[in-house]
């Protein structure tokens, strides 16, 4: 008995082992993460959503992971450090061979639309209407921005909105026309900036009123052009049928007017006409860590410790510098600087039949085609010469002072060599040689001097849009409606705040070149020559780059500036103007339609 | 002729007899006995009625005919009993009692218990039998050496005669014996039957040792064993002796070839992260194909950071056996059990060990000075690059050449430079293991130390086990276990030679830039100074020492169990088990940078000086401080506990001698949670104090991130066997997980049936077919899941993301995103699985198993993305959807023998598995050859590489890429449509995940010699091997792209152009084609051994129990390999190449 009752015990014990057999273990919520009520009852949990709508948003020119940005899809900047190009300047791309996203290919970026609209869909719940309120005009600009982005590559997109939901048939989904797609846009920037407060009234970085107008001015400068209202669009979907030209033309100048009229914004003052001071303000404009400067409509601020950042000066940096050399301009672009009385740079040099650059000039007669370039030349290229960041230390010897260096140094004696040095930043120096790049010439716009690109990423800010261009929207859409005057005074505005004379000559070529050196390297000339439809023209361009030389004999030195090769010859396509949808979507979606050219 | 007692009619009789006595002391129970036996008699000696005709026969031939004719025996002593006398008998239809009355004519007494009938002198009267037989008697029990319990039904026989009886219920026997220095004998089956002489004693207590031996062997079968010869579902196992012969250090690398229908992929020889990949009958679902690892009945626990040594067996559950571990089963089960002490057993000391040495068994091919430089001058000059902007001059080639030119024109073999030419392993293990009358133990300590391949000492793994398995036993009803694991792996590395990379700028692994580095930079500059780097101070000669910094990873586990058993005394068979298990795993991470010099060259400055470059140019090199500007610390630290309760009653009988139940039901539930804490810092005063106390305060990080799990389980088991002949078993497992919505897919129900026929058994099997020797049919269906998805996927959850900074300091602010669509319906994957097989024994000799299978899974777990349009924005989350169909077999074929003092065994296995999509998320306009619905499921959708372009003429000849030159890969165009577009692509069926794996396994011993071999291999897998493409410009070219490369002049080469990374559009992610696949069958010498075991005398002397030293080698040739680029189970060329290992080893017992 004594035993038994001892056993029963241990049955007790050996119970107890277990804890109560309740479903109480299964009925457990995720320790990491809020649930969808509690999101909806809070101001500061909402805007923090949204703050994760801005990771899908472009960071200018040096674009996301991928950080290359379209450039070298025109003869802006090359594809890596030169000497080839990409699949789309190949003319290879197709629906199964998008190349590399240069940070062009949006179309997963629906993710942050669907984000958006069930943001939009819920955010009438929060008890804060107030808060509410700005809360949805950032998300339906946000929204505006996506489709945008969309837009402007592929044309008219799927629009939606509403958040689409699970089990839900979309097979007879297909694409809306490009004018519904941008009618879209347009609504939801009028509607965005109803709701939004101007910039100084809004937190440093969330959307304001200035940044919806400001891109619907894009989106309708955009929409007037060539490219999709010169009648001549091969669809609905990537242009207008029967375009009412002056109507557009209208609709695309009040909207920079808008931006205009609502005078908080204006172009910063670099100190013109004092042309050093321009190009170090110009400079130091893009190198700004905050967004405060006036002339910054919106974009995007980084930290060097937390969040996203992009390696902007280790991947564009100099190879001596043992960055990687990336995106280097072409020769072509560089040449497109004017001189420093705003006369054109062949104006002063041409090339001799060995291809070498000769002064012709009669008022800027220095060998050196670097000399007397307008103050933007000075603070958006990397050139040979430009005194740059220090080297490391055991290239202090050769290179006290931090110059960017592409000379190669020959010492003759009676025509006999006797010693030949390559440049540290050469594609036979010594340090990463094969990160040098092959035109010569590095970006220097949106680096940062300060920052050591091999360790520390960036911290200066991504403009994403800035008042200048508004400007110069405003000027070509009152060009295109026939206000030359109008065109040419804020065309002028722009020019003369970079210390740069009045125009003169063709008004249109004028403000084409103007777009493409202010705006250089800030991801905007792609769209503006398919827009123009001069992609073709500028695709048929030789891409060169330079190589200099100074050969010294018998204690005289002699510098040659010679075009040297950069890349192949690009290949035209007429189904580059718009890219393609991917095989994949097409199947997925039979009542998608695909973009001309492409099968 | 002596009659073969039925093992289950004595269970019958312990199974009465408990019932009847189980609180009686021993004195009344010997008495009753004898009153129950009379009684006993009655039945079957009034039942049973014989037949008999002798004339005058011998008496002690008339009891054995009466044996043979009937169940009865007879035990007698001769002396006592005149057995020589003859008799006539004309007996029909009579009991017993009448004939062996007529036999004896009343001169004998005779008391029969149940069938055994004892035969006494007349003069001894029968009510004094008792006592009679205590002057004589010998009494004792019998106990199973390994669990402790008492053994009825075992059969003791005084040697030399036919008298003898079987223990009781209790394990008790009492024996009369007329001699007292007779020997006894206790056999009982499936243990070592033992002689024991009395020498006088009148007590002799005996434990007996089950012998595991070919068909006796007892397999782990997921919740409880089973002996092999009942076990009827497709379950292999692996015991001790086969694992601990590989001086390897991970279980899994040991494994390959020897487990038929478990396939072990192991890609890396890395140190401490070599293990090997486990699938089981291959890929059959589109989501995660992991098994479930069960070590000591516990579930994910580690595998690989196990003690060998410390392991008894490993069981692979591969059809309805794994139902037993429902929602987790359906990718097959491994079962890990490791070694405990038997009671009774003395004390043994057993210590190992074993001293290798590692070398890769192969390193990728690379072209020298030379060739590179050559490829890329033609490279360039493909590309209209002029003379002057060529990287290399053809001077510069001439030089590289002459290899005269250190100083300027080196030429570099990385490889070389970077690795030694063997590094070592090391393993020591030492046991103790034994038990008392009441507590049995086993307690290990095992360390392992592998050292990395570089020539800077900074790499390696080491290792320390600890484990005590103790048994204790209170009672015959109440015994307690208490497992204790210890382990502490560490793993050191340089900052590049790990697994695992913190820094998001390291984007190669250090063997990866191996292959990349251009021969044309040295290594080290002739003085010996470290050369420059491909970039950013990646120069492998350095960063693979620790003196950029270091990866120190350690980790701890404590995985413990207590168990209590508790034997129900009024109902007999009746167990119940309680456990509770808890793991503890915690790791921490330091990973430290800090700067280190490089040697620049300036190289023009030394030409200008008048040299060439093979004077000395030690004052022309720069010293440079690369990698970090400054130290840099990241501290990670995570911990996770998981908590496993486990309650279940056992139920063990036998009904009628003949009707073998076995059954459990049981209740477990498993917690896990788990946090992580990580920081950072910059800004060291110095690198001495590499702590984060001693970091800035400037941009220090500080992070953590949390989960958990839980699962509850209900399940059961019952297995029934008529004799051993007909086998059954089912079982039921109801699981819920934390993973799935209560409303939906919380709870599934998870069934299996298992059928066995040991036709062997039968009569006219004996009969006819008496060469086969054993032979069973099996056949099973079983219902089982796959959870393997993350949990909450059914809730609208936000998680924090990277924010962005905001406001005019930027303030960084966190971001919520949103972790997904929520999927309300989430559920399992479900897997029907068939199998069936027979396993035979053919002359002893000769075995010869099967195993045929079909799975079907449905509802697979996979998101549904390629019917749901990208457009909608919906992050998918997983769905049950798609079937995926496999099937396969298992061939294994053995045969030993023994000649003398030579004895061998030759085992193979042949193993296949394929599967195939059966229903899949695919849309409908995709052409019909790039449907994947009915191929296997990974297949890889390829251009097919045709050929090289030999000329213009040719690529204008044939459809082509815009802007393809001779020299590029021919593409075929697969639909004829004269351009080479997406629809050319064509599904190619094979994966890295072999369809095809076989072993073959060598035995031969020689007197005290051994020897044995491991040929192990794999068929139908593809891989790319190729997985860095920055060749070219950005990284040396493979030799194997230089041999017989297209070039102006060599137009019908076999490899293409000199090409530059992506540039050329075969090269780039648009144009993938099985130019970058290779075939990977092989077959390979994968182990050997050879071993001398010291002999008696010797060990005698050093009263040692065993001794025993030997040779082993693993992966030591490769027989076949259908590429020879690499090794053909690595990875890839950026992994760490696999070791070849030679290894010594002495093992001794006391």
């Amino acid at each position: 008995m004594k035993r038994n009752i001892r056993n029963i015990y241990l049955l007790a014990i050996l119970l107890l082992l277990l804890p109560a057999c309740s479903d109480k273990v299964l009925d457990k919520t995720p320790l990491d993460s809020y649930s969808d009520p509690l999101i909806w009852a809070d101001a500061n949990l909402a805007s923090r959503y949204l703050n994760g709508v801005y990771e899908g948003l472009p960071n200018g020119n040096i674009q996301r992971g991928n950080h290359y940005g379209t450039g070298p899809f025109t003869t802006e900047h090359t594809y890596l450090k030169g000497g080839s190009l990409t699949e789309y300047d190949r003319a290879q791309v197709s629906p199964d061979v998008a190349g590399t996203d240069r940070g062009h290919l949006n179309w997963s970026r629906f993710e942050f639309i669907q984000r958006l609209n069930y943001f939009i869909a819920n955010i009438d719940k929060m008890p804060d209407q107030e808060s509410a309120r700005i809360l949805k005009g950032e998300a339906i600009f946000l929204r505006a921005v996506y489709y945008w982005e969309l837009c402007r590559v592929y044309g008219g997109v799927p629009l939606f909105d509403q958040p689409n939901k699970l089990g839900d048939d979309f097979s007879e989904i297909g694409r809306n026309t490009f004018k519904e797609t941008v009618d879209f846009i347009a609504k939801d920037c009028d509607e965005a900036a109803q709701m939004l407060d101007l910039k100084s009234n809004t937190i440093m970085g969330r959307p304001n009123k200035e940044a919806a107008l400001a891109l619907k001015s894009n989106l309708l400068l955009f929409a007037a052009s060539d490219l999709t209202a010169d009648g001549q669009a091969e669809s609905e979907y990537v242009g207008y049928s029967n375009p009412d030209r002056n109507a557009l033309w209208t609709a695309a100048r009040n909207a920079a007017k808008a931006v205009m009229d609502l005078g908080t914004c204006e172009l910063s003052d670099f100190g013109a006409p004092d042309q050093a001071a321009v190009a170090k303000k110009y400079f130091d404009f893009f190198k700004a860590y905050t967004l405060a400067d006036k002339e910054v409509i919106w974009g995007r601020m980084y930290r060097i410790d937390v969040g996203f950042a992009m390696w902007t000066n280790r991947w564009c940096g100099p190879n001596g510098l043992n960055c990687w050399g990336n995106n280097d301009p072409y020769g072509n672009m560089v040449d497109d600087y004017e001189m420093e009385d705003g006369s054109k740079f062949f104006d002063h040099f041409t090339f001799n039949a060995n291809k070498e650059y000769v002064n012709i000039s009669s008022i800027f007669t220095n060998k050196n085609i670097y000399h007397n370039r307008e103050p933007r030349f000075y603070a958006s290229i990397l050139y040979d010469s430009t005194l740059w960041q220090k080297r490391p230390a055991d290239m202090l010897t050769i290179d006290p002072l931090g110059i960017y260096d592409r000379r190669t140094r020959i010492v003759k004696e009676n025509g006999v060599e006797i010693s030949k040095r390559f440049g540290l930043d050469t594609r036979q120096g010594p340090v990463s040689p094969q990160n040098a790049c092959y035109t010569g010439y590095l970006i220097k716009k949106q680096m940062d001097d300060q920052c050591p690109g091999v360790t520390d990423r960036n911290q200066n800010i991504c403009i994403w849009i800035r008042y200048a261009e508004i400007l110069l929207n405003y000027a070509e859409a009152s060009l295109e409606l026939g206000d030359i005057p109008t065109a040419t005074q804020y065309l002028n505005m722009v020019r003369n705040r970079a210390g740069l004379p009045n125009v003169t000559g063709d008004i249109e070529t004028a403000l084409r070149h103007e777009r493409n050196i202010e705006l250089a390297f800030e991801n905007k000339r792609w769209f503006d020559e398919r827009r123009w439809k001069t992609l073709e023209a500028n695709f048929a361009q030789y891409l060169y780059g330079v190589d200099i030389t100074e050969v010294t004999e018998n204690g005289v030195t002699t510098t040659t500036w010679k075009q040297a090769y950069a890349a192949p010859q690009k290949v035209w396509h007429d189904k580059l103007y718009w890219f393609p949808i991917s095989r994949g979507e097409m199947d997925r979606a039979p009542k998608l339609e695909q973009n001309p050219f492409y099968e | 002729m002596k009659k073969i007692k039925n093992y289950y009619e004595r269970n019958f009789l312990e199974l009465f007899s408990k019932k009847t006595i189980r609180v009686m002391k021993m004195t009344m129970f010997l008495s009753l006995l004898t009153v129950f036996q009379l009684m006993a008699v009655e039945s079957y000696s009034q039942l049973t009625k014989l037949t008999l005709k002798l004339e005058n026969t011998k008496i002690a031939d008339a009891l054995r005919e009466i044996e043979n004719q009937s169940e009865f025996y007879f035990l007698y002593s001769p002396k006592l009993i005149d057995v020589e006398k003859h008799v006539n008998i004309n007996a029909d239809n009579e009991t017993i009692k009448d004939i062996l009355g007529d036999i004896f004519d009343g001169e004998v007494k005779f008391a029969a218990y149940d069938r055994q009938i004892i035969l006494t002198p007349n003069e001894i009267s029968s009510s004094s039998l008792v006592e009679v037989l205590q002057q004589g008697q010998v009494t004792g029990k019998i106990t199973d050496a390994a669990s402790g319990e008492a053994m009825p039904g075992v059969n003791i026989q005084v040697k030399g005669t036919t008298f003898g009886t079987i223990t009781d219920a209790e394990g008790k026997y009492s024996l009369s014996v007329t001699e007292r220095n007779a020997t006894l004998v206790f056999s009982f089956i499936g243990y070592i039957t033992q002689e024991i002489p009395l020498s006088g004693r009148a007590s002799l207590d005996v434990f007996l040792v089950s012998e595991m031996k070919g068909l006796d062997e007892v397999i782990v079968i997921g919740y409880g064993t089973q002996k092999k010869v009942n076990v009827i579902g497709s379950v292999t196992q692996i015991t001790t002796k086969d694992m601990t012969v590989a001086p390897v250090a991970r279980v899994s690398n040991m494994l390959a070839g020897r487990l038929p229908g478990a396939i072990f992929m192991q890609g890396s020889g890395n140190p401490g992260d070599d293990a090997a990949t486990i699938r089981i009958r291959g890929n059959a679902t589109l989501g995660s194909n992991s098994p479930l690892i069960v070590v000591d009945g516990i579930t994910d626990r580690d595998i690989n950071s196990l003690n060998p040594d410390d392991i008894e067996s490993i069981s692979v559950l591969k059809d309805a056996s794994a139902a037993i571990y429902g929602a987790r089963a359906a990718n097959g089960v491994i079962l890990v059990t490791t070694k405990r002490g038997a009671l009774n057993t003395a004390p043994t000391f057993t210590y190992r060990y074993t001293h290798g040495f590692l070398s890769p068994t192969k390193i990728v091919e690379m072209t020298d000075a030379e060739t590179y430089a050559t490829m890329i001058r033609e490279y360039q000059s493909y590309k209209g690059t002029p003379e002057a902007s060529m990287r290399y001059s053809l001077d510069d080639i001439a030089k590289y050449k002459s290899g005269e030119y250190p100083w300027t024109h080196p030429n570099t073999d990385w490889f070389d430079a970077v690795f030694k030419d063997y590094s070592n392993t090391q393993n020591h293990s030492l046991s103790i293991n034994g038990g008392s009358q009441n507590v049995s133990y086993f307690v290990s300590y095992g360390h392992q130390s592998d050292d990395g391949l570089y020539e800077a000492n900074s790499t390696n793994y080491k290792r320390h086990n600890l484990k005590a398995n103790i048994d204790i036993k209170i009672n015959e009803f109440l015994s307690f276990a208490l497992d204790l694991t210890g382990i502490q792996e560490n793993r050191n590395y340089s900052t590049y030679s790990g697994g695992t990379y913190y820094r998001p700028d390291i984007e190669y692994t250090l063997y990866d830039l191996t292959t990349r580095m251009w021969p044309t930079s040295p290594a080290f500059w002739p003085n010996g100074l470290p050369g420059p780097d491909f970039e950013r101070g990646s120069q492998p000669v350095v960063i693979s020492s620790d003196v950029p910094g270091f990866d120190r990873d350690k980790r701890y586990y404590s995985n413990n169990m207590f168990s209590a058993t508790f034997k129900i005394p009024w109902v007999t068979g009746l167990s119940l088990t309680g456990q509770y298990a808890y793991d503890v795993y915690y790791r921490r991470n330091k990973y430290f940078n800090r700067p280190y010099f490089l040697y620049y060259f300036d190289k023009d400055a030394y030409l200008a000086a008048g040299n060439t470059g093979k004077e000395d140019g030690s004052e022309f090199l720069i010293g440079s401080s690369v990698g970090v500007s400054e130290p840099y610390l990241i501290e990670t630290s995570s911990e996770s506990h998981t908590k496993t309760p486990r309650i279940r009653l056992d139920y063990r009988n036998t009904f009628a001698g003949a009707h073998n139940i076995d059954a459990f039901v049981a209740f477990e539930q498993s917690e896990d949670d788990w946090e992580t804490f990580t920081a950072s810092r910059r800004y060291f005063l110095s690198d001495q104090l590499p702590y984060l106390f001693a970091g800035g305060d400037e941009e220090k990080t500080n992070g953590s991130s949390v989960g958990l799990d839980a699962r509850m389980n209900y399940f059961g088991r019952v297995s029934y066997d008529y004799k051993g002949t007909y086998l059954l078993q089912f079982s039921l497992r109801r699981d819920g997980s934390l993973r799935f919505s209560k409303e939906s897919g919380r709870w599934g129900t998870f069934p299996s049936v298992l059928l066995g026929w040991r036709m062997s058994n039968e009569e006219w099997w004996q009969n006819s077919l008496d060469f086969i020797d054993f032979f069973k049919l099996k056949a099973s269906w079983g219902q089982m899941g796959n959870d393997d998805v993350s949990a909450f996927q059914y809730l609208t959850m936000y998680r924090f993301s990277t924010g962005t900074p905001l406001g005019t300091d930027r303030t960084y602010e966190a971001a919520l995103s949103p972790a997904g669509t929520p999927n309300p319906l989430i559920t399992w994957e479900v897997a029907n699985i068939y199998n069936f097989g027979w396993e035979s024994m053919f002359f002893k000799k000769l075995t010869f198993n099967t195993d045929f299978f079909y799975e079907r899974r449905n509802n697979i777990l996979v998101e549904r993305s390629a019917s749901v349009p990208v457009f909608t924005g919906l992050s998918l989350p997983d769905e049950n959807f798609g079937i995926v169909d496999s099937k396969g077999f298992e061939l294994v074929l053995g045969y030993n023998d023994t000649r003398g003092d030579f004895s061998y065994s030759i085992n193979g296995n042949l193993n296949f598995a394929r599967n195939k999509i059966i229903e899949f998320d695919e849309p409908a306009q995709s052409v019909e050859w790039q449907v994947r619905t009915g191929l296997p499921q990974g297949a890889l959708l390829l251009y097919k590489w045709i050929g090289i372009f030999d000329d213009e003429d040719d690529v204008n000849s044939y459809p082509h890429v815009s802007g393809a030159e001779p020299g590029d890969l021919i593409l075929e165009d697969y639909n004829g449509d004269e351009k080479i577009d997406g629809l050319d692509r064509q599904l190619f069926p094979l994966t890295a995940t072999p369809e095809l794996t076989f072993g073959l396994n060598l035995n031969l011993k020689y007197r005290n010699w051994e020897f044995s071999t491991l040929i192990q291999g794999h068929g139908r897998a593809w891989r790319r091997l190729d997985t860095n493409i920055q060749r070219g410009l950005a990284g040396n070219y493979f030799m194997r792209d230089a041999t017989d490369r297209w070039t102006p002049e060599n137009t019908d080469g076999s490899r293409p152009r000199a090409f530059n990374w992506n540039d050329e559009y075969w090269r780039s992610d648009d144009f993938v084609s099985t130019y970058f696949y290779d075939d990977v069958s092989f077959a390979r010498v994968k182990n050997l051994q050879l071993s001398y075991t010291i002999p008696g005398n010797v060990l005698k002397y050093i009263r040692a129990k065993d001794a025993r030293v030997y040779f082993s080698g693993q992966n030591l040739f490769t027989l076949w390999s259908a590429q020879d680029f690499t090794d053909p189970e690595q990875a890839g060329v950026s992994s760490y190449p696999l070791q070849r290992i030679l290894s010594l080893g002495a093992q001794i017992s006391f």
